[in-house]
């Protein structure tokens, strides 16, 4: 088998996915830390409604930036990530089946759930789950969720999160990212090693921390005011931009460890209003996609083993 | 007559960590379950994967033991005329236990005679009990965290996926989260599946034996011992097939055992050229970060070789190990970039960037800190040992450096460890650089002390530091509440305290660190400190409470405004709890009381010689004059047991002057000058404790 490039990875999980009854849709247009931002997931998750999506994420973690010298770490990458709610009784064999289209045979590996307390203290959601390790090297974060947004989920979805930078270089035998062939010819050094060192150097040490201390607050005042409104969409964004200018201040060193727990709990603070106001909004419109069921099939449970 | 039990709850992965612990409970629940039940049961036996915890009872009685209780009614007088005709009270006492007026019988009891009223049970037919039992078995079962996956709502470690539930053979009808029980069950996730695809569909069993052997023909050992012990000797064989030898916590071994169903030792390998990195980072990447076993040579030195368990045994095992191997790589990769880049400067050029961490909002940087510790770090080094005060200095400034490197970014749990390493390749004494990586030592409760003396000096001055600066800025533990874990730093400097390191003024001590926080900050320094002492002197008696010490003895040595040398204060309560429980001491402590009793909160203090009347108040103050200096010179030369026995010797003049002697004599100026003497004798047993919150137990 030809050893897959970085977009064969993606067009392989949508197809496989989209094949097992998800939405595929596109990544969220902000800044985000990890593709459970994007309201496909963390809105979706919340109310009796069932939800099953694909999707690519690209995210970013600034302080995860080294100036593009070293060959695992980055500040901007990608997750793919799956919500099936309400989990089905297979998810684990449906995952794994995954990764036989990726031309990873299961049966060829040492394939590993490693157990994983996952929490977002931001997000004020929490679940439990593994990380899924590949002959030793983590992939995937599958994960029951419990909480989103403080509120504790009646549906519980899971949600994978797949390390596709690591296995794209698993599959390519590659040691750096860098060298990883997103598509013919072209590598993914060529696309985003410029943009590594670039943001690397402003996040650590040009980003302005008056100015981003400033809107902090302000994107923060601006989401309360929006949820004080009901424009709870519009106010998650607010949410999601006051997150990413937090990790900013983070990277660059001006937040204290004492001060970014204050810092965390009102980007919290905000997350779990704008859950509170969308169930709000979805109950008060019946929850749609409960009555019409407009969404396909949720994913038929095959043998449970 | 008996027969087999065979529970099996089939999971997906339970965290290796939580498999011990549930299958002791299993144990012991199921013996507390059938012995409440009556159901005889000889042996209960549990086992347990990842993927599934199994209960076997080999012999389970088919009926629960016939019972009866007998449950006591009216005093047989009062249920019986004189012709032994029943009374109402026992027709009505037989009416309300639901047996015959004529089953009554009659009891001695201690009281009298009673009537009393024995019920039968004979017991019911166990398979039709056990799907209650089963599910109240298994809602029993607990986790320090748990979760919910389906519309049931049941909580469990990770998410149920099949039932097996056989009593003689037979399916127990019962379901669980919306499971039914079967008897059916699966073998090996990818072992079984790749042998034969049948296998996927499941594996019927039929009793325990049968379900064991199919089990490890579907790539599933389940006894965890044997696990263990199979895991043992594969590493140790892997090891030595490349002349090593392993060192390893058991914990790891744990790890591996509950992480797999068939274990395989895989021996993989690594650049020798990371050898050049401190041994502690390539041993923390291996074991804290993949679960790997690290291998050492003859000579002790480590080998550039490691061993990882693997859950699945194939043919060709290369591209599992080459995978492992590329892991390991990267995050030795990782390190050696961060050595590298960390060695570019030395520890000295890095300190000023300690201006950059902030340590506490108010209580400044870290750099800050490390001021605060050096200050008290001299006082203590010229109080132990004034010849070492360099090298305490040298260690205070250098100790948090490390924290600015990457490699403790990278690897958090090597703070200190780090230090020491970098101090080495900078060229500090040896002596400097390991009391770095002690001053963090004791890092919980039971761990090690620092085992140089710079060591403890710094880890008893930073940690003071801590405590007093939180408490200045109102942050001090409240309730269970404790965010900063003051109460572990305090048993720190306590537990280092009470190894050695004496004279201790805490006080003094105390009143440094808030010296340094008074130019900055605007606080209630008399408030304050009375705050850390009652805080140091509670940690104290939890000290000396967790250790076995009676508390009222804890309470009556510390309880006094006095409190201020952990040492001293430990020998004091170790010498009281060796005569406690003598009964000359109980006597002792009686005549004492008796004197508190009667003094009034305060007392006076002018003794005049003249205005003593009788010998044995003249016996008492000559007594006391002349032992004052004595104890204190006891006390100071830390002989509390002659103090002890000093005081012990008041007993009789106490008693004399109480038999002999009215202290509340009309005169007023005897009448005083009395109290004053006992008011002297309250002072000079106070040098010691308190006795009076001595608690004298009074026998029957």
């Amino acid at each position: 088998m030809p050893k897959l490039s970085f977009q064969d990875i993606i067009l392989s999980l949508h197809r496989y996915w989209a094949d097992h009854g998800c939405i595929i849709v596109q990544p969220y247009d902000l800044e985000v830390g990890a593709g459970t931002f994007h309201p496909a997931t963390f809105l979706r998750s919340l109310g009796p409604e069932p939800w099953n999506v694909g999707y690519v994420q690209p995210c970013r973690r600034p302080a995860d930036g080294r100036y593009g010298e070293n060959p695992n770490r980055l500040q901007h990458y990608y997750q793919y990530q799956v919500i099936l709610k309400p989990c089905p009784d297979d998810a684990q064999t449906l995952y794994l089946k995954s990764l036989t289209s990726l031309g990873l045979d299961p049966c060829h590996h040492d394939i590993r759930f490693v157990h994983d307390d996952w929490e977002s203290p931001t997000l004020g959601a929490w679940g439990l789950g593994w990380e899924v390790r590949l002959d030793g090297m983590e992939i995937t974060q599958f994960t029951y969720f419990q909480e989103v947004g403080g509120i504790a989920l009646d549906l519980i979805p899971v949600e994978f999160t797949y390390g596709i930078e690591r296995i794209g270089m698993y599959l390519q035998q590659v040691d750096s990212v860098y060298d990883m062939v997103w598509s013919d010819g072209i590598t993914y050094g060529d696309i985003h090693h410029d943009s590594e060192v670039q943001f690397s150097t402003y996040n650590f040490d040009d980003a302005d921390i008056e100015m981003l201390t400033d809107r902090f607050c302000t994107t923060e005042r601006e989401s309360q005011r929006l949820l004080a409104k009901g424009l709870i969409l519009p106010a998650y964004d607010w949410c999601m931009k006051t997150s990413h200018i937090f990790n900013l201040l983070d990277a660059r060193g001006a937040i204290s460890v004492t001060e970014r727990v204050g810092y965390i709990a009102r980007v919290r603070a905000l997350a779990r209003g704008c859950a509170a106001g969308y169930l709000k909004d979805r109950e008060a419109k019946n929850f749609p996609l409960l009555k019409d069921n407009k969404l396909p099939n949720s994913v038929p449970a095959t043998q449970s083993q | 007559m008996t027969k087999e039990l065979l529970l099996e709850i089939g999971t997906e992965e339970l965290p290796a960590t939580v498999i011990e612990p549930v299958l002791e409970q299993m144990k012991t629940g199921a013996m507390t379950l059938f012995r409440e039940q009556s159901i005889a049961c000889n042996t209960v036996r549990t086992f347990g994967t990842p993927r599934r915890l199994t209960l076997w009872v080999p012999e389970l009685g088919t009926q629960q033991t016939p019972t009866s209780k007998e449950t006591l009614g009216p005093p047989r007088k009062a249920a019986y005329d004189e012709n032994g005709n029943p009374s109402k009270a026992a027709i009505g006492f037989a009416i309300a236990q639901g047996v015959n007026v004529s089953a009554l019988i009659i009891r001695h009891t201690p009281k009298g005679e009673y009537v009393a009223a024995v019920k039968r049970h004979k017991g019911r037919v166990t398979s039709s009990l056990l799907p209650a039992l089963l599910d109240n078995y298994m809602h029993s079962l607990s986790f320090h965290k748990s979760m919910r996956w389906s519309s049931s709502g049941t909580r469990f470690s990770r998410p149920i996926r099949w039932i097996v539930a056989l009593y003689g053979g037979r399916t127990v009808p019962f379901a669980y989260a919306g499971i039914k029980a079967g008897t059916t069950t699966f073998g090996h996730r990818f072992m079984s599946s790749h042998r034969e695809k049948k296998a996927l569909k499941g594996i019927k069993v039929k009793d325990f034996e049968s379900y064991a052997k199919s089990l490890e023909q579907h790539g599933v050992i389940l006894d965890q011992e044997r696990r263990r012990n199979m895991i043992r000797d594969k590493i140790n064989a892997a090891a030595s097939n490349h002349g090593g030898t392993l060192e390893y916590d058991e914990s790891l071994l744990s790890e591996a055992t509950f992480s797999v169903e068939w274990p395989y030792a895989l021996a993989a390998q690594f650049d020798p050229s990371y050898l050049a990195l401190p041994n502690d980072v390539i041993v923390t990447a291996m074991q804290e970060h993949q679960g790997f076993f690290a291998m050492i040579s003859k000579k002790q030195t480590l080998l550039p070789h490691f061993i990882t368990v693997c859950n699945v045994e194939y043919a060709d095992m290369g591209e599992i190990q080459r995978g492992n191997e590329r892991v390991l790589a990267a995050r030795l990769a990782d390190a050696k970039f961060y050595f590298t880049e960390d060695g570019k400067t030395s520890l000295e050029a890095k300190l000023p960037k300690l201006h950059t961490v902030t340590f506490q909002k108010h209580l400044g940087s870290l750099h800050a800190k490390v001021e605060r510790i050096e200050t008290l770090v001299m006082y203590l080094a010229r109080l132990w040992n004034p010849s070492e005060e360099q090298t305490c200095r040298r260690v205070a400034q250098l100790c948090k450096v490390d924290l600015v490197t990457g490699m403790v970014g990278e690897f958090p749990s090597l703070q200190g460890v780090i230090g020491r390493e970098y101090a080495r390749r900078d060229g500090e004494p040896e002596s400097v650089a390991r009391a770095i990586a002690e001053h963090y030592y004791p890092r919980f409760s039971g761990d090690a002390i620092p085992k140089s003396l710079p060591g403890a000096v710094v880890s008893i001055a930073d940690r003071i530091d801590t405590i007093a600066g939180y408490f200045v800025v109102g942050c001090a533990p409240t309730g269970s509440q404790d965010p900063f874990g003051l109460r572990r730093q305090a048993q720190g400097v306590l537990q280092i305290a009470l190894a050695g390191y004496t004279p201790l003024s805490l006080r003094d001590l105390v009143e440094r660190a808030l010296d340094a926080f008074q130019p900055t900050l605007d606080f209630n320094r008399d408030k304050v400190l009375i705050d850390i002492l009652g805080f140091l002197r509670q940690r104290m008696e939890s000290t000396c409470g967790s250790e076995g010490y009676r508390y009222d003895l804890v309470r009556a040595v510390l309880e006094r405004d006095t409190f201020d040398d952990p040492l001293d204060a430990m020998h004091r309560v170790t010498a009281l709890q060796r005569v406690a429980s003598d009964p000359t001491f109980v006597d002792l402590v009686g005549a004492f009381k008796r004197v508190i009793n009667i003094l009034p909160d305060s007392p006076p203090n002018a003794i005049s010689e003249a205005l003593f009347s009788a010998g044995a108040e003249r016996a008492l103050y000559a007594k006391l004059q002349k032992s004052r200096s004595q104890i204190a010179e006891h006390l100071a030369s830390g002989e509390h047991t002659r103090a002890l026995s000093l005081l012990r010797s008041f007993k009789e003049p106490i008693d004399r002057f109480f038999l002999d002697v009215l202290v509340m004599a009309e005169d007023p100026a005897v009448r005083n000058n009395r109290l004053a003497l006992l008011g002297q004798l309250q002072s000079l047993f106070h040098q010691y404790a308190d006795f009076s919150k001595v608690v004298i137990e009074v026998e029957g």
